[in-house]
């Protein structure tokens, strides 16, 4: 017999506390953002200053402008990789020893990030690369391809060869079988997949610390050395966008999965 | 008539499996053609190698003397209508329909007029703009064949369609399908096991089993004529009897069927006709549909007397099964004509007879 989870004591209590570890800090953070003084104690005013205040400031402005171009073109070159990659695994004739290369795909998912950043910092300055951008875009590029893979596979998996049939049966080319039919009906997964990698990528502080060079701050980079002057509610503004960003692509991330379930 | 396909030895292996073993035959053009047989006698197989999607291991085959046995499906003049359908999810009825014809780099005009056109012979213009998950399993079937048939294939393949439908909606679209065909004029291939279905519909069958053709002929030749006991038994019912042949004549045998086990005995000597090669001796099976058979009430001395031993009132039909003097069941269908005739009940004696025409004797 099952039983729901609520069936067992302790359970409301047990929920309530680790939601509370959990979003407390968050919401204060947030709630905090909007307050007029700067104490995060004592509440003033309702205002947006902070926000103003925050993208006024040259140096959040340019690690803004970093941080959104490395994720738009390391999630978009990231899921391009994984889509070729989920197409060869998926829709191939499997590979002798298929197990272990989708393992290695995935990897990067298990490994600690430290380790990956220590990894590619060594790399690239062992093939002797000037570190900046373009660093921290191959970085999270790597990193960024499993968190793609997973939901285009997942979603491959779920459309039949049968399609496919159907396709070249009504004299469709190899492509025109994979622009026309296949690749429309993976979009829910491409999307989801692009957009899990783009808040990945947004937010990753200790791989793009490490291999980031002099003046390539990305925006958790800026915020880190914000920190170490002092808490400011400027600082509480970006988190609270950030936060924002992260909520809102995680979310349409599940919706385009869940969406797509239906049409199967 | 011209030859719209024309298999030459076919076979086909998968690994250690041979699904197909040289098959050889020709389909006419405008032909509804049957692929009849239980799963896994290759029916499928043979449709997938018309269609493109299997390669023959040997063997030639020509659409319309071309040889295509080697061109991919994209190449091939042939359209499928799939099992379980397989419309586009996300392409609407419309574009689902224009498909073909857009690979094929048809105008917009053209497809959309041609789409239109192949909408309203199945009577789905309404649903032109509905997604297919929207329609019903009928109507999925009809923009299946709508879809399939907007390129003016030479050959229609058709793959089970009617397996997911339920029963009253099945014999409607039989009906429809064998209409269509006789409207477009396009040689259909109809895949299945269900032989209510082949026979209602097809121009000619070919029976298959076990990789093998087994027998190819127009309905009535395969219910009336079948060549051996796999056909008999797997088109319609019918009651297998050993018989041992005691003299040939040109068309027909004397025969008497054998007894059941060593407490009955033969019976008399009957005259059956026979079709295929035929050897003396227990060596043959004689084939009776159950409604070719008559049962009556017990008079003197007949060949066969029988035992009822069940009755089953089903409508249309009483259904008997009664044990021969010889030992052996036999299946037998009277149709009840009017509704106070007289029925036998378990236990009854009766007479049993078959206009011996309709008796077949097929080698065993």
């Amino acid at each position: 017999m099952k039983h729901s989870i609520s069936y067992y004591p302790g359970t409301k209590p047990i929920t309530i506390l680790c939601l509370f570890i959990l979003y407390t800090p968050l919401i204060v953070i947030s709630l905090y953002s909007f307050n007029s003084l700067r104490s995060i104690t004592t509440w003033g005013e309702f205002t947006f200053d902070w926000y103003i205040k925050a993208f006024s400031n040259p140096a959040i402005q340019n690690a803004t402008m970093n941080s959104l171009l490395i994720a738009v073109l390391a999630s978009s070159i990231a899921t391009l990789i994984a889509l070729a990659a989920a197409m060869g695994m998926l829709r191939g004739a499997p590979l002798r020893k298929q197990k272990i290369v989708v393992g290695v795909i995935n990897l990067p998912l298990l490994l600690p990030e430290i380790v990956v950043a220590v990894a590619s910092l060594i790399f690239f300055i062992a093939i002797d690369m000037t570190l900046g951008l373009g660093t921290i875009l191959l970085a999270h590029i790597v990193f960024c391809i499993p968190f793609a893979y997973l939901p285009i596979s997942t979603r491959l998996k779920d459309i039949k060869q049968s399609f496919d049939e159907a396709a070249y049966d009504l004299y469709a080319s190899r492509w025109q079988a994979f622009r026309h039919v296949t690749l429309p009906m993976a979009m829910p997964g491409i999307v989801s997949g692009l957009m899990l990698a783009f808040v990945v990528s947004l937010d990753d502080f200790i791989v793009a610390n490490m291999v980031a060079g002099p003046g390539s701050s990305t925006l958790p980079m800026t915020i880190y050395s914000m920190l170490r002057i002092g808490l400011t509610p400027e600082i509480n503004a970006i988190s609270t966008i950030l936060l924002l960003i992260s909520i809102l692509f995680v979310t349409a991330s599940w919706w385009c999965n869940r969406s797509s379930k239906s049409t199967t | 008539m011209t030859t719209a396909i024309s298999l030459k030895s076919v076979t086909k292996k998968f690994k250690d499996f041979q699904a197909l073993n040289e098959i050889s035959f020709d389909i006419q053009e405008g032909e509804f053609f049957t692929l009849l047989g239980p799963s896994g006698c290759g029916k499928t197989t043979l449709l997938r190698l018309l269609g493109g999607f299997e390669q023959t291991s040997t063997g030639v085959i020509e659409l319309f003397d071309e040889k295509i046995e080697n061109l991919p499906a994209n190449k091939r003049p042939i359209n499928t209508v799939f099992q379980h359908y397989s419309l586009f999810p996300h392409l609407t009825v419309h574009e689902n329909v224009q498909f073909g014809l857009k690979m094929q780099g048809v105008a917009k005009a053209e497809r959309v007029k041609r789409a239109d056109e192949m909408l309203a012979l199945v009577q789905l213009e309404k649903f032109a703009d509905r997604k297919p998950n929207q329609l019903s399993g009928g109507q999925q079937q009809r923009v299946a064949l709508a879809r399939a048939l907007a390129p003016r294939p030479k050959l229609l393949l058709l793959d089970e369609p009617l397996s997911a439908l339920d029963l009253k909606l099945r014999q409607n679209m039989r009906l429809e399908l064998k209409k269509i065909q006789q409207q477009t004029g396009i040689t259909f291939v109809f895949v299945t096991h269900d032989q209510e279905e082949a026979l209602t519909m097809s121009d000619r069958i070919a029976v298959m089993s076990a990789g093998h053709l087994q027998q190819l002929g127009t309905p009535s030749e395969i219910y009336e004529e079948p060549v051996n006991e796999f056909v008999a038994d797997f088109i319609g019912e019918t009651n297998l009897l050993n018989v041992n042949v005691l003299k040939k004549g040109e068309h027909s045998a004397d025969v008497t069927i054998q007894a059941y086990d060593t407490e009955h005995h033969d019976s008399a000597v009957i005259q059956v006709p026979y079709f295929n090669r035929l050897f003396l001796g227990p060596t043959a099976k004689l084939s009776i549909r159950p409604e070719r058979i008559t049962i009556g009430p017990l008079t003197g001395e007949t060949p066969l007397t029988a035992i009822v031993e069940q009755s089953i009132y089903m409508g249309t039909d009483t259904q008997y099964i009664v044990t021969l003097n010889t030992g052996c069941e036999l299946l037998i269908r009277s149709q009840n004509i009017t509704s106070e005739k007289k029925t036998f009940e378990q236990g009854d004696k009766v007479n049993i007879s078959f206009d011996l025409s309709t008796a077949r004797l097929i080698r065993g």
